[in-house]
């Protein structure tokens, strides 16, 4: 770990000598911010609290291409395609950086990884910032998290002062581009200092992740066959934007485009609250029915990727809390399902 | 930093097809290219038909000397359809194999019985295959084998032209039962359910493994069946079977609250799948 500071103006030339190499980072785009390529004197965003949009859009595209075929009648050729995507990915909240490592848990780990998540999380470089504002939604605090944590980053920016930023360079790619820009970044100031800034930063105040999350897991063990599934599905309109906003929802399917002799196999975001998503040719469907589908999210999050993993599926980013049409979100569940009684009484 | 691409399917060769039933084809394949291929009984493999997509099927052989392979298809969805319109000669591409196969070490020393359902009977037949084949090299790994196998119609019955085979190998008892007999069509064999086989069946619960995959409504009735003639949970296996995009614990398709059938299965003991709280069967 290294400090650093960097002027305020010298962003900007960090920013234009990033975007050389491929810059990802949050864009002001008709009326909302979002995470898009940095190209020619586009501005960057720097009043938000969250990118609609996760960082998962960097390296789970939301549709990417994975091979060329050509069936052509001189022999079967199969061509992979590289991953593509930018280098750098600059103001993403701690939330967003700590889904990383989580996604890691599903892509780059056990007997089979994926080589494309794997080289995207090998060569880009993660560039966090500090959370000045917390939202209404936010609750990274629930999961162990805060507007100063630096989980899955390998840089971290926290306002000093009016003028500057304190900068935690972390691991290889973040030492990495510490040292490709000495120009810009000024001295460490002193270890007090630092100490208070971060300290600050990582005990600030987030209201909505008061919510108490010890021993969910558990109750949800008792709770596959409760009526709170049906109950909360009733509004549920099975839009998907829960799972497609979110930055640790991964659910994909594989399909082909050809024309001709010519095509691509493609993977796609899927999402588990559609119904076709787990239907099979012969027409058994196990989740036919919208209950089915809400348990399935909010299991998965907060019981069987604890089982798998140790830990919650949640950075308590709030997107889904600002986005759901219904108020059907993780926040919300999260209260109803400790608020019931787990042997089905209401 | 070597990293080995999980979606790249490898060229496979089709070197025969076999019609089993109107609706059913099996494809004898090689890979092209690929030289080292190993698989289980009861493990499968991710199918491109190019152009069209992928979906996961298994493999209906026994692992072979001469590096082919089997996949018997019902021709029911998109990419199964499409293939009805393969000849000898043509190239799939093929990725695998994937999965938990049925546990072959744990049949060491015990009887076998193996009940199975309609395209179900699949992923069985590298079992009986390999429990005949090591009786014929006289090693005699494995006790007595029973087959119960139910179709809905003498003529959806798959592998007929094994049955003589698997009749007259040592130590085997085939049962066969339809849900119904066409009117003029001759059978001579039992008409019902496949549990109603049960009472002519001579496995029993102390020797046994079971294992089973048919449909899930039928594998239900096997299990409860058994329980109740007093085979225990840890001797009963079955073969799940779930859409998969991705065959290797990535897309999510398969879940089953923790477990994914891609990779925990599809095969499962009936005693691990107590455990979850979702109810299976």
């Amino acid at each position: 770990m290294i400090y650093r500071t960097l002027k305020r103006e010298s962003m900007a030339v960090l920013v234009d000598r990033l975007k050389e190499g491929g810059l990802v980072a949050p864009v002001r785009e008709d009326g909302v911010v979002v995470f898009r390529p940095i190209q020619g004197d586009r501005e960057v965003a720097s009043d938000y609290i969250n990118p609609t949009n996760s960082v998962k859009d960097v390296f789970l595209p939301q549709t990417e291409s994975l091979f060329r075929f050509n069936t052509a009648e001189k022999g079967l050729e199969i061509e992979a395609t590289p991953p593509e995507g930018p280098k750098y990915v600059l103001g993403v909240r701690p939330c967003d950086a700590a889904a990383l490592e989580l996604l890691d848990h599903v892509f780059a780990e056990g007997q089979y990884t994926d080589s494309y998540y794997q080289r995207r999380r090998a060569e880009v470089t993660v560039i966090g910032v500090a959370c000045d504002q917390v939202g209404e939604s936010c609750f990274c605090t629930a999961f162990g998290l805060s507007p100063g944590h630096r989980r899955g980053a390998d840089v971290m920016m926290y306002r000093l002062d009016d003028e500057s930023y304190l900068v935690a360079f972390e691991g290889e790619r973040g030492h990495r581009l510490a040292e490709e820009y000495p120009d810009l970044f000024g001295e460490a100031p002193a270890e007090e200092t630092i100490e208070a800034v971060v300290t600050s930063y990582q005990s600030r105040e987030v209201p909505a992740g008061r919510v108490e999350l010890d021993g969910i897991t558990e109750k949800l063990d008792g709770m596959f066959e409760h009526p709170l599934w049906a109950k909360l599905a009733a509004r549920c309109l099975k839009c998907g934007i829960c799972t497609y906003l979110c930055p640790t929802c991964h659910c994909f399917c594989l399909d082909d485009e050809a024309l001709g002799y010519e095509g691509v196999r493609y993977r796609c975001w899927d999402s588990c609250m559609y119904p076709d998503y787990t239907l099979m040719a012969g027409g058994h469907n196990p989740r036919p029915e919208k209950a089915n589908r809400t348990r399935q999210r909010f299991m998965h999050k907060l019981n069987y990727f604890v089982h798998n993993h140790g830990e919650f599926q949640c950075v308590g980013c709030g997107r889904c809390v600002d986005k759901c049409p219904v108020g059907l979100h993780m926040l919300a569940v999260i209260y109803d399902i400790k608020g019931v009684d787990s042997d089905g009484g209401q | 930093m070597t990293l080995i691409n999980p979606y790249k399917p490898e060229p496979a060769v089709i070197q025969a097809i076999r019609s089993e039933t109107p609706d059913t084809t099996t494809y004898t394949m090689k890979f092209r290219d690929l030289q080292e291929f190993s698989f289980e009984p009861g493990q499968f493999n991710m199918i491109t038909l190019f152009g069209y997509g992928e979906a996961p099927i298994s493999i209906s052989s026994a692992p072979s000397e001469d590096g082919t392979f089997e996949h018997t298809v019902r021709h029911v969805g998109n990419v199964t359809n499409a293939m009805a319109g393969l000849r000898e000669g043509d190239t799939l591409g093929v990725r695998g194999a994937y999965g938990t196969g049925w546990p072959m070490s744990q049949l060491e020393g015990q009887d076998v019985l193996i009940i199975a359902g309609g395209i179900g009977l699949a992923p069985l037949r590298p079992v009986i295959q390999a429990v005949i084949g090591d009786r014929r090299k006289g090693n005699g790994r494995y006790g007595s084998m029973e087959i119960l196998y139910g179709a809905r119609t003498p003529a959806d019955c798959l592998f007929k032209d094994d049955y003589e085979e698997w009749r007259s190998a040592e130590g085997v008892n085939l049962l066969l039962t339809v849900d119904a007999v066409p009117q003029g069509m001759d059978w001579e064999h039992n008409v019902g359910v496949v549990t109603a086989l049960f009472d002519q069946m001579k496995s029993r619960p102390a020797d046994t493994i079971v294992l089973t995959c048919g449909p899930e409504v039928m594998m239900k009735f096997v299990v409860r069946g058994l329980l109740e003639r007093g085979f225990s949970p840890d001797r009963l296996y079955l073969s799940l079977e779930r859409r998969m995009s991705c065959g290797v614990k990535k897309c999510g398709n398969c879940q089953i609250g923790s477990k994914f059938v891609c990779k925990d299965g599809p095969v499962f003991a009936y005693a691990e799948l107590m455990t979850l709280s979702e109810e299976v069967l």
